[in-house]
């Protein structure tokens, strides 16, 4: 959905900070969007990452940061929780990126 | 309940009644638990996410077993727990439905710990029976563990259970977005769709989920 965002709306994005959870992703603000995540899910410096947030994008966007990393925490949940299979089209089209970010290493995978 | 008027930012109006729908919903009886059990879910889940002492509930063990692991670490959920679970008395309808209450609550909890507040308590549950309602369609399990109403497909993984399915949906709506605003590469809020994508991303990879 990443990729198909930045390619429909011509925004560049790196995808290798995605997996090493480090560097900039080329997206407005994206380097202090990682650091929200890694520090909301670790539990760790969540208030200096939430402030670096709303300095870089502003006090909505890190709301709505806080709420789609809490979407995700479901998602990821349920798709984890009901053995969600990984179909070969999926697969196919996604090659590159599960190459790129070494998503075959995921137990679900 | 969710009054965030001393919250660090200001708090869209319409997160905050999607979040009070989710703590009503969870204290009420739901499909297969009444609303005592489902509040239990969430507290073992919840202390699970925490790595806290897991509280003293009235659960059936696999119950709390597969709240534990799915709070704590959903990865490491495997066809065998699901297995075993089921062998141990946990029908993968209140499985499904345990799914829902622990995912969800999972949701409203780590909005908060992104903004640095204080969780919410978990409300008190209401008196009453569950529903036992049944999916409108035939259910079947196929290449996932569990049933539903069609092919393996994001939008019906939890289709067993009616009401979590829709209470998924409506909670997503208001933290990501709906089906048709997914629709839009160029959906807008405090974010754009691929600053949401990025922040999507980077919180899959960290629970190492393929989704």
């Amino acid at each position: 959905m990443l990729s198909w965002s930045c390619k429909e709306t011509n925004q560049k994005v790196d995808l290798l900070p995605i997996a090493s959870g480090t560097g900039d992703p080329l997206l407005p603000g994206g380097e202090a969007l990682i650091g929200m995540v890694n520090a909301t899910l670790a539990g760790s410096g969540v208030a200096d990452a939430r402030d670096k947030v709303v300095a870089a994008l502003g006090g909505e966007a890190a709301v709505d940061a806080a709420a789609v990393i809490g979407n995700f925490e479901m998602m990821n949940r349920i798709a984890d929780g009901v053995g969600m299979p990984v179909g070969a089209g999926s697969r196919k089209r996604m090659a590159d990126v599960i190459e790129l970010l070494g998503l075959d290493q995921y137990p679900h995978a | 309940m969710f009054d965030f008027a001393a919250a660090p930012l200001p708090i869209r109006e319409d997160l905050a009644d999607a979040f009070r729908h989710v703590w009503k919903r969870l204290a009420s009886p739901g499909t297969w638990w009444a609303g005592a059990e489902r509040v239990a879910i969430a507290a073992v889940a919840r202390a699970a996410y925490a790595s806290a002492d897991i509280p003293p509930v009235d659960l059936p063990e696999p119950a709390i077993e597969a709240a534990a692991l799915l709070g704590q670490r959903p990865s490491a959920v495997t066809r065998s727990h699901v297995a075993d679970w089921g062998e141990r008395g946990l029908d993968p309808y209140r499985y499904v439905e345990l799914i829902g209450v622990v995912s969800q609550v999972t949701t409203v909890d780590t909005f908060h710990r992104g903004l640095a507040m204080n969780l919410e308590p978990l409300p008190v549950p209401s008196a009453g029976e569950p529903s036992h309602e049944e999916p409108a369609s035939p259910v079947s399990v196929t290449k996932a563990w569990v049933p539903m109403i069609g092919p393996p497909n994001i939008p019906i993984t939890l289709s067993a259970v009616p009401a979590e399915m829709a209470a998924l949906e409506h909670l997503s709506g208001f933290a990501y977005m709906t089906y048709e605003e997914m629709q839009n590469p160029a959906f807008q809020r405090g974010l754009s769709r691929a600053q949401m994508e990025l922040v999507a991303s980077r919180t899959s990879a960290i629970n190492e989920c393929f989704y």
